[in-house]
């Protein structure tokens, strides 16, 4: 599968304040990766580490196996960013601001059309960024991201302050990204966007890695209590350790006909965030 | 090596064009005074040289300086310039294709007010070329202000004070003796000067040396701030 990012023992330092702290991470080709933590873990800053955008204080950074400070012409080709801030020219409109970029990466005027058609804007070409919705300008900037057909994609926060509606569209683009081969990186605090997307999550917390993996093995992981409950349709309820002795009474629960429904225990992201930290996600 | 991408400078260059078109604020700043001098000598009998040169001076100071620093400001404050740089295009060619925007657009104005002046032939070329020399030296200024703001707004304010001071003193030294004194070693003063009598044959070097000081100590700040702050910090 290969390697699209590595990083190694990574750390950032803004004057006395420490932001990121001997940070390791590897991220294979193909896979949508969640980088997730409160407001201030540090998203932004490793994001912006990993583009060149600043120099780590310690660690190293690498890109397709290149130095990502070493910002050459080959790298930028192969990345797109949405960044926190939509970055696009608000008295253009939606086709004028692709087509900068457009020409700037040397790509036909005919992949704008295209990008505008998979990120529901045909209709809205001519429409000034300035008129548009946040959601519209959301999908504006993950179009202009995807412009080039880059390998790497990375996110900050994609979904931030978006409807659930739109959320959902720009979650759906994403995975068909991912479909298409493309890598995505993104930054998000919204624990349940992750377990939907990812393949492979990262809890930062204070500028560590405080836990690491897939996002259902991870919520494994921290299943202590490891039981199943049976809801019946009378509001009664039953619970059975989560082994395979309960298998045969569990399924002599369901030939009875009353179940309402089946949970198992296992905790979800932000409480496995709010275990492993102590902290909140807001 | 760094090389540079025409390519990029193109493409910022053409971006630049259709915003400016959409954006009032800084189309009327290339407006304003070349109108005013086009009002003011068509309908004043006075020569059309007077008008010509203080309006010339105050368009080649005040129009860039206020133009390049608002432009990158806006740029830095939207978040585009770094969107920019981070698609490949290099600080270089960025300030190259602003710069080249600004200018153009500055020195469109400076034929009509070589032509309100009566110039014709020699002088008419050497009174484009001061008014661009003005304007070089001016965006430059205006390149520094921009980069070292944060956003538009402390740009302009930055800005706007130093465009008067420097696109009015010339016309206040007319005035008062104390300001003709410091004016002098000013490049607006200089270029002031050189657009009231654009021949060839009347230059001396000290306009030049002290327009090129001033230059000289622009460039040197602009550097500065370049290194201190960065493009995109």
């Amino acid at each position: 599968m290969g390697t699209a990012i590595e990083m190694t023992s990574v750390s950032k330092d803004f004057g006395s304040k420490s932001v990121l702290k001997d940070v390791s991470l590897s991220i294979n080709h193909g896979e949508i990766f969640g980088l997730l933590g409160p407001s201030g873990a540090g998203k932004t800053t490793l994001l912006k580490i990993l583009t060149g955008q600043i120099p780590p204080t310690n660690g190293k950074t690498y890109l397709f196996g290149t130095d990502s400070q070493k910002r050459n012409s080959e790298i930028f080709s192969s990345i797109g960013m949405v960044l926190d801030n939509s970055g696009l020219y608000p008295r253009l409109n939606c086709y004028d601001n692709l087509l900068l970029f457009a020409r700037i990466f040397g790509v036909d005027k005919k992949r704008i059309h295209e990008v505008l058609h998979e990120v529901i804007l045909t209709e809205d070409a001519r429409t000034s960024v300035s008129r548009l919705s946040k959601g519209m300008v959301q999908r504006l900037a993950l179009a202009r991201a995807i412009l080039h057909k880059p390998k790497l994609l990375f996110l900050d926060e994609p979904t931030s302050g978006l409807d659930p509606h739109t959320s959902g569209e720009i979650h759906n683009l994403i995975r068909q990204l991912r479909q298409e081969g493309t890598t995505v990186f993104l930054t998000t605090h919204n624990m349940e966007e992750a377990a939907k997307l990812c393949d492979h999550v990262a809890l930062l917390n204070e500028g560590r890695i405080v836990e690491y993996g897939v996002p259902e093995e991870i919520c494994r992981k921290y299943n202590s209590q490891n039981i199943i409950t049976i809801f019946y349709g009378d509001k009664t309820e039953v619970t059975f350790p989560n082994d395979i002795l309960s298998a045969e009474k569990i399924a002599a629960c369901f030939k009875e006909g009353k179940v309402a429904a089946i949970h198992s225990s296992e905790p979800n992201l932000e409480t496995v965030f709010i275990t492993v930290t102590g902290r909140t996600l807001i | 090596m760094t090389t540079i991408s025409v390519n990029n400078i193109n493409s910022v260059f053409c971006k630049q064009v259709k915003d400016i078109l959409k954006n009032t604020q800084v189309l009327v700043l290339f407006a304003v005074y070349p109108v005013i001098a086009y009002v003011m000598s068509t309908s004043m009998r006075t020569e059309g040289i007077f008008f010509a040169s203080i309006f010339g001076t105050m368009h080649a100071v005040f129009t860039p300086l206020m133009a390049t620093a608002s432009i990158i400001a806006e740029e830095k404050e939207k978040n585009t310039l770094r969107v920019l740089i981070l698609a490949n295009v290099k600080p270089l060619e960025y300030l190259l294709s602003i710069g080249s925007f600004v200018f153009i657009l500055t020195n469109i104005s400076s034929f009509l007010f070589a032509w309100l002046a009566g110039f014709c032939g020699a002088e008419y070329i050497c009174f484009v070329l001061v008014m661009m020399l003005g304007s070089i030296c001016s965006m430059i200024l205006g390149a520094a202000l921009g980069v070292s703001s944060r956003n538009q707004m402390s740009a302009t304010a930055a800005a706007m004070p130093l465009a008067m001071v420097f696109s009015f003193l010339p016309m206040l030294a007319s005035f008062n003796e104390t300001i003709k004194s410091v004016s002098r070693f000013t490049f607006s003063q200089q270029i002031s000067n050189l657009l009231k009598s654009p021949a060839v044959n009347t230059f001396t070097a000290e306009p030049f040396i002290i327009i090129g000081g001033n230059l000289l100590i622009i460039a040197l700040l602009f550097l500065f701030v370049f290194r201190k702050k960065g493009l995109d910090g």
